[in-house]
């Protein structure tokens, strides 16, 4: 809002006495909510033209969250999440020469595990600014996280920008499953510095927008314990920089079409590293308001990253560097991702469906050199959760 | 699907198209109803952006978002 | 309340909206009964007559929380905002030669809001002195009978008594209102047209309420310091219209600016943060109210 005179504030502070005024003057104030969701994600199996050997079905995660959202008195709010999800399946372990290209060996155990990730925040709000501090912990058989954040957001005096900057650190331990057994690293940490800015920028009555930048430092034991990588008919475990420097740069936009009512999301990320990865990613979404109570939004997502120079599927030669990958989720890849959700409110509750089928290729990235990955994955998740206010 | 090639020193130039981006009007507290519109949100579904996130941030090179990231899994 | 009074609504059906005008009316006669100047019996009356008598009167809470608004009007503006000015509003009402200044001095002897004991419950007045609060009620009443159609969910429509508006929301369809903003002096001649969606629209100037007195104007807000009118002839603005969240804020502060001279009167609406325009003595049009580029969406 323009910014109004002591004078003004003082009248409409005076005139709140009045029965029924707040009806007029109220501010909203969040309410308390409790959520739950579940999410069901399914990875479409291994073709078995690209298998070499081991199971070909990949992984299965079913997740439950639960979030509780707590007003404590004027000013602070607390904020607590938890996570819980219990994962299977066989993972891509490395890469072979075939016959007709590559072929991915997969671990041969379905490996079954939990994990249970707790999350608290509390936020304090003081005129125009709201600081946030938040503390969690993730644990699971072989990895241990912590981490904590900062954040501090300014509201302008004309109310239509919002500043916000912050910190995080993570440290992480590794302790893999059979390491002995597959000469895999029996202890290892890495650890994560990240720093925030964003603007939020009301343009009209119409549309918002959203612009952010992070920089993180990571550092540390970066591999994957669990992936190797054939080197002219030897296998050695998969081997990476120990430090890694990120940018990402993030642009959302919200844009109300008056006629129906609804809105339209685009969201651009661009991703760059040190490891010399360039990625891209594009949200589009259509949110329909269809009454008084429902909503659905279909929406579509296009992502493109291409793979730094230590990744290959597999090497014929020892790389002088010392460093070398066949992990797929560095591969040159484009992904395209359709998704549909339908939400129900009510005054106190909501409840929504939603849905994604999620496909990667060589052939979709943008840019960068595509080589056949074949263990590029297809994956469908199905989402269903519910929230209450109070 | 194929898309055509871009040379390496390709930069994607982001036009953000706006209507009525240049009216940037004052908008006073009670005239934002249609901001403050659930289909309009910044964040959305706050659990389902988390996982959205967790999820593609597990199969992808690329991570974070707008704000101080959180977790750590051993993703695989 | 002695004007005329219009409630537009937009509703599913007919029966929804003739139920939601109906709650409406009933609040505002409500209001009109219990503050009205015109009525011996009326609440106003009976709590001005007790009001008088030593010890005083303990008033009812809506009362107070008037009376406490008044209060900060009055504080706000250095004392030039008074509901204690009937005695003078009688006096300039529809007469035909400038009072005398006897008659002025008498009357702004029984005017000053610092003469009335208030505490937040217990009012005492000094004998003779008579509140006017002819325009604060009747933008509270605005305010009220907008609070109820809210509350019953009517989003779109307007409450318009005698001019002091307030605009649930636009149009089903996103249009906005149309108003136009009259000139006192040129009675149909618009001096703008404004597209509204929400808001309390109050306005300030000798539209309706004036004398002509050889030729000159003479409208009804009465400093009481002066005991004169204000407006161009006090070096004052001719007519102030503002956009408030409330229709009682909006007139506020259309009179608070009338009450100054014309200077401070605008310098007070520009720091304001609100939407406003003002119509000055040579007839100068300024303000943000007119200029919104999202009509043009």
């Amino acid at each position: 809002m323009a910014r109004l005179s002591d004078a003004i504030r003082t009248l409409m502070a005076s005139s709140l006495g009045l029965p029924g005024m707040q009806n007029l003057l109220a501010q909203e104030a969040p309410d308390d909510a409790f959520e739950y969701r579940y999410t069901h994600y399914d990875e479409a199996p291994l073709p078995l033209d690209k298998l070499a050997f081991g199971d070909p079905r990949r992984y299965e995660i079913g997740s439950h969250q639960f979030r509780i959202l707590k007003n404590l008195g004027d000013s602070y709010a607390l904020e607590l999440n938890y996570l819980h999800e219990a994962m299977s399946g066989s993972s891509p372990w490395y890469v072979v020469p075939g016959d007709d290209g590559p072929l991915q060996v997969m671990s041969g155990a379905t490996i079954r595990e939990r994990r249970n990730q707790v999350d608290i925040s509390l936020a304090r709000q003081r005129g125009d600014f709201t600081h946030t501090g938040a503390l969690g912990y993730s644990i699971e058989n072989d990895y241990k996280a912590l981490y904590g954040s900062y954040s501090e957001e300014r509201e302008s005096d004309d109310g239509l920008r919002t500043v916000s900057w912050g910190g995080s650190y993570s440290n992480d331990e590794i302790s893999p499953t059979d390491a002995q057994f597959y000469g895999r690293v029996a202890h290892a940490q890495r650890d994560s510095i990240s720093g925030s800015l964003s603007m939020t920028q009301i343009l009209n009555r119409n549309a918002v927008i959203q612009s952010g930048i992070g920089l993180t430092r990571q550092a540390g034991f970066l591999s994957d314990p669990y992936k190797q990588v054939w080197i002219g008919q030897a296998v050695l475990n998969d081997s990476r920089p120990d430090q890694r420097l990120s940018f990402a740069w993030t642009t959302r936009f919200r844009q109300y079409m008056e006629r129906s009512r609804a809105a339209l999301v685009l969201d651009y990320r661009f991703f760059r590293d040190d490891w010399k990865i360039t990625a891209h990613t594009f949200d589009a979404a259509w949110r329909q308001p269809l009454g008084e109570n429902w909503e659905i939004s279909p929406s579509i997502r296009y992502y493109s990253q291409n793979s730094p120079d230590f990744y290959q599927p597999y090497y014929l030669v020892l790389p002088a560097d010392g460093y070398w990958s066949s992990d797929y989720r560095l591969a040159t890849f484009g992904a395209l991702s359709y998704r549909l959700k339908a939400t129900f409110r009510q005054e106190r509750w909501s409840f929504s469906l939603g849905g994604e089928y999620y496909n990667s290729d060589e052939s979709l990235a943008i840019s960068g050199r595509p080589e056949n990955t074949p263990a590029l994955v297809d994956f469908w998740r199905v989402t269903a959760g519910f929230e209450v206010n109070f | 699907m194929r898309f055509a090639r871009l040379s390496n020193e390709a930069r994607i130039v982001v036009v953000v198209l706006c209507t009525a981006m240049t009216a940037c009007a004052p908008v006073q507290p009670w005239e934002r109803g249609r901001l403050a519109q659930p289909q309009m949100a910044l964040e959305g579904d706050a659990l389902l952006s988390a996982m959205d996130q967790h999820t593609y941030t597990s199969k992808e090179a690329a991570s974070g978002g707008v704000g101080p990231s959180g977790g750590g899994c051993g993703c695989n | 309340m002695g004007c005329p009074c219009e409630i537009k609504l937009y509703a599913e059906t007919g029966a929804i909206a003739r139920h939601g005008f109906k709650s409406a009316e009933t609040e505002v006669h409500r209001l009109d009964l219990k503050y009205s100047h015109y009525r011996e019996d009326s609440h106003l009356a009976r709590m001005q007559k007790w009001a008088a008598r030593p010890g005083g009167v303990d008033v009812d809470g809506e009362t107070a929380a008037l009376f406490n608004y008044a209060q900060t009007q009055f504080d706000i503006s250095e004392g030039m905002f008074d509901i204690t000015t009937r005695a003078l509003s009688a006096l300039w009402d529809s007469i035909k030669t400038i009072p005398d200044e006897q008659q002025i001095y008498a009357a702004l002897k029984k005017t000053g809001w610092d003469r009335v004991q208030w505490n937040g419950r217990n009012l005492q007045v000094p004998a003779g002195l008579e509140f006017d609060l002819g325009g604060v009620v009747k933008e509270y009443a605005v305010d009220r009978a907008a609070g109820l159609l809210i509350k019953a969910g009517f989003r779109s429509g307007y409450v318009d008594l005698g001019g002091d508006l307030y605009f649930l929301g636009p149009h089903p369809d996103g249009r906005p209102w149309k108003v136009g903003i009259r000139n006192p002096v040129k009675k149909n001649d618009p001096v703008a047209a404004v597209d509204l969606y929400s808001g309390g629209l109050a306005s300030s100037g000798d539209y309706e309420r004036y004398s002509e007195i050889d030729g000159s104007r003479y409208g009804h807000i009465i400093s009481p310091r002066t005991g004169w009118p204000v407006g161009p002839g006090a070096c004052g603005l001719s007519a102030v219209s503002t956009l408030a969240p409330s229709c009682l804020l909006a007139g506020s502060v259309s009179t608070l600016a009338m009450l100054f001279p014309s200077e401070k009167g605008i310098s007070f609406l520009k720091q304001s943060g609100l939407r406003w325009l003002s119509i000055g003595a040579d007839q100068a049009i300024n303000g943000t109210l007119a200029s919104d580029p999202i009509a043009s969406e």
